[in-house]
């Protein structure tokens, strides 16, 4: 038990970190008016039937249905992954706090296929390290010039890696990264928004639910 | 003699205190300079809040104006008894150089010009840190045989921060424990050549503070035993692989519970 409550209070004040519950909240209230909402514009098929689906695995909703196979996978062309891969400068997807364009979607499918597994994982560790040292400024610098919105989906779309990679690997450290950099997006959820990025993001929070209940349900 | 010089992240901490007591004590070696970083520092409050978030707050607070209070209504095994034990004497690393006449140098930051020119004059065998940031290559090459840090965790399996509560979120209790490594500092983060590792009986230690805090007791003993096992050349320095252990980041709160949830469930296997 802490000897300092008003001082955990304070830091809380300061920086606020999100429970499980107020987590859950989140994507329950977001997730039912997202799909409420006529014509939405808030994300792509596979986004929602994707977020549908883990929600369901979560318990937090009723889906009875299973995931399409179309939708188990990102709808990225392997070929694509890999191509990025090799043209990859210097061999990394990182250098110096500067990113490649795609890091986190091409790094997550090469490794739900288990491939160039050895790049990946060392890949993975610089983006943790990046994260967790440069913290709410990680993943603004990239080789090439980018769009706010470009931007924002660029760091939901590490969120997701981290999370899927703590699955694939029982890495709890990713998980412990994903918890932080979700929490500073949720401050920008109304950016978020605007950019159309709704689902993207809802699914980076479900993503992160799923793999933490895989360790601390 | 072996000529060491002691590295402090604030002019009261208590572990440099002792350390430095500790040291004046022992033959062959001669404790030449004290370097301790400024605390009143903007630079220097901006890197540790990018670092640490909000919990610098609390480590201000209780390291820096609480100082040896702080560990007040504290059960176990911790510093300020050590201290009384020993009975040091002095409330800050200034008035020990004092009565010592020990070169004492401030500095904003121990990679800085000043900090290396200083150490360069007085040209240490070694240097025993005692926190304050990351030291950079060129000040790691300024002593003979090297920068000793003493970790609070077992390595090379458990490398960087908040290694007690991680130790337990890996269900690693029994396998690995709690300990302390002494360890030449490198460029990379706790990954130099281990000097002494030392691990403790955590049964009767309920929570993660009770840990820390006969933890820091250990370090104390380890670091001077360390520079002692230079001053005999009885010190084996073992090289860590890479791939022996990970890096481990500033703990989440939600980490952090399940870490007390997972460190009760194996002290009730142990």
């Amino acid at each position: 038990m802490s000897k300092k409550p008003w001082l955990e209070k304070l830091a809380y004040f300061i920086e606020p970190h999100l429970s499980a519950r107020e987590v859950k909240a989140f994507l329950l209230a977001n997730f039912t008016r997202l799909s409420e909402k006529a014509n939405s514009t808030g994300g792509s098929e596979f986004e929602i039937c994707r977020l549908r689906h883990l929600l369901g695995a979560l318990g937090w909703i009723k889906a009875d249905e299973a995931l399409h196979p179309d939708h188990l996978y990102t709808a990225l062309d392997l070929t694509e992954a890999q191509d990025w891969v090799a043209r990859l400068p210097d061999g990394h997807c990182l250098r110096g706090g500067v990113l490649v364009p795609g890091i986190g979607k091409f790094l997550d499918r090469l490794d739900e296929q288990g491939l160039a597994a050895e790049r990946v994982d060392e890949e993975a560790e610089r983006l943790l390290k990046h994260i967790e040292t440069r913290r709410q400024k990680s993943i603004t610098r990239f080789t090439e010039e980018m769009s706010a919105r470009e931007n924002l989906k660029e760091r939901i779309d590490v969120s997701i890696f981290l999370s899927r990679y703590a699955r694939r690997h029982s890495d709890l450290r990713f998980i412990n990264t994903a918890f932080k950099l979700n929490e500073w997006l949720v401050r920008e959820y109304r950016a978020i928004k605007k950019a159309g990025l709704e689902a993207a993001f809802l699914l980076a929070l479900a993503e992160q639910e799923s793999s933490a209940q895989e360790w601390m349900a | 003699m072996i000529r060491v010089v002691l590295l402090a992240p604030i002019d009261n901490s208590l572990y440099a205190r002792l350390v430095a007591f500790q040291l004046r004590q022992e033959r062959e070696v001669q404790l030449a300079g004290i370097v301790v970083r400024s605390t009143l520092n903007l630079k220097r409050a901006l890197n540790e809040y990018r670092r640490d978030g909000a919990r610098l707050l609390r480590k201000f607070v209780e390291k820096g104006v609480r100082g040896d209070k702080r560990f007040a209504g504290s059960a176990g095994e911790n510093l300020a008894q050590l201290a009384e034990r020993r009975e040091l004497p002095f409330r800050s690393l200034r008035k020990l150089a004092a009565e010592y006449n020990i070169p004492y140098q401030v500095v904003s930051d121990h990679n800085n010009k000043r900090s290396r020119a200083f150490l360069e004059t007085i040209d240490p065998d070694l240097v025993v840190f005692t926190g304050g940031g990351l030291i950079k290559p060129e000040v790691l090459s300024i002593p003979r045989i090297g920068i000793l840090n003493c970790h609070t965790g077992i390595l090379p399996k458990f490398r960087g921060m908040d290694v007690v509560e991680w130790t337990a979120a890996e269900g690693l209790v029994n396998e690995i424990g709690f300990g302390v490594t002494l360890h030449l500092m490198d460029q990379g983060v706790d990954t130099g050549a281990i000097i002494k590792r030392e691990r403790i009986e955590f049964e009767n230690l309920r929570g993660f503070e009770p840990i820390r805090e006969n933890l820091e007791v250990r370090m104390v003993n380890l670091m001077v035993e360390g520079v002692r096992a230079f001053v005999n050349h009885t010190a084996t320095p073992r090289l860590q692989k890479k791939e022996e252990g990970r890096q481990y980041f500033v703990m989440h709160p939600r980490i952090r519970e399940y870490a007390k949830l997972m460190l009760l469930k194996q002290s009730k296997a142990h």
